[in-house]
């Protein structure tokens, strides 16, 4: 856990001179979506729409705990989609719509707006 | 659920072949859907073409650590070629007809028997695509991120790189601009090699300086 000291000299994505622990060597194949997102941030990139800058000020958004988590990498994709949609289509709308057990149910078909709103 | 299924598939309707159950169905997990959905929205709102994600894909798929080797091998056998790649990489890369699809600037960082060079990115995951392709997992993640600049001996010896007391180890921290890439050592006892050998030798991780580029059966 990072310190209250220590978030406000630093950024919550900056990890550099942190305490931690060994390298493991992970890789992993890409899933397509996840290629796909990659894409998409190259595409929005292209267009002027989303740089790098504003994906990582979108990542810093998450808080210090999550992006020094091991979901880190799922999470900079989920946050790099609301933070994308919320460009687009940055007036607030209805809550998202959720499932039996309260969770959001993003749907593929129309839940693009709904999504955003949620971020 | 289970029941009723089995039932419809016991029922001849009026065609031969075999029906892949419910269970055998992929369902998409929620980052999945939320990236179809921003894809959606965005070619529905005209910000995007349909196809452009497609074309990006292509783009992502052509770029793979073996450009970067291509520039390597090229920089040991062409000196010449070595001076444009230290003075400006992206434009010696692009000289081989490797294009830069952001607009990012590239530093290419030279190791020599004095010094050794590392690349990482503190805040992010920012690396030269364009010349090695995506980054591999433990790039993006907190211990290399965190440890690369304030212990790199430690962090090499654990990719198993020891480098001696007298190199002296420069970290460069990649930016949204500019990114790094390590033009490693030529190993010893490849003064025949053609440049297709030596490309065949340089890995993605020598390209990063947590390795050096060795040749097979030989001692590093």
């Amino acid at each position: 856990m990072i310190s209250k000291e220590e978030l406000m000299r630093r950024l919550p994505t900056d990890f550099g001179g942190l305490p931690a622990g060994r390298i493991e060597r992970v890789e992993h194949e890409l899933e397509p979506w996840e290629k796909r997102c990659h894409a998409l941030a190259d595409v929005l990139d292209f267009h002027k729409i989303i740089n790098t800058e504003e994906k990582r000020r979108g990542v810093e958004a998450l808080g210090s705990e999550l992006i020094g988590s091991s979901e880190l990498l799922r999470a900079l994709d989920r946050r790099f989609c609301q933070y994308s949609v919320r460009k687009i289509d940055p007036h607030p709308g209805p809550a998202c719509p959720q499932d039996g057990r309260g969770r959001r149910t993003p749907s593929a078909k129309s839940g693009g707006r709904e999504i955003a709103r949620c971020g | 659920m289970a029941a009723d299924q089995g039932a419809h598939h016991d029922q001849d309707h009026g065609h031969a072949h075999d029906h892949a159950s419910a269970a055998d169905d992929v369902v998409p997990g929620y980052f999945e859907i939320m990236e179809t959905a921003v894809r959606e929205l965005l070619v529905e709102k005209h910000l995007i073409g349909p196809g452009e994600i497609r074309r990006q894909i292509e783009v992502l798929d052509s770029r793979t650590p073996a450009l970067g080797a291509k520039v390597v091998a090229r920089a040991w056998v062409d000196a010449g070629f070595r001076a444009r790649l230290l003075a400006n990489g992206r434009a010696a890369c692009e000289e081989l007809g490797i294009s830069f699809y952001d607009d990012t600037g590239l530093m290419v960082l030279e190791n020599t028997d004095k010094v050794h060079n590392l690349i990482v990115c503190t805040l992010c995951s920012c690396y030269p695509r364009p010349v090695l392709g995506l980054p591999p997992d433990w790039y993006k993640l907190k211990p290399y991120r965190a440890r690369a600049v304030v212990e790199p001996r430690a962090v090499l010896a654990e990719f198993g790189t020891i480098i001696p007391d007298d190199v002296e180890i420069r970290v460069s921290d990649s930016t949204a601009q500019v990114r790094y890439l390590v033009l490693p050592e030529r190993p010893a006892g490849t003064e025949t090699f053609g440049e297709e050998q030596l490309a065949a030798l340089v890995t993605r991780d020598a390209m990063i300086g947590v390795v050096p580029v060795i040749v097979p059966g030989s001692s590093p």
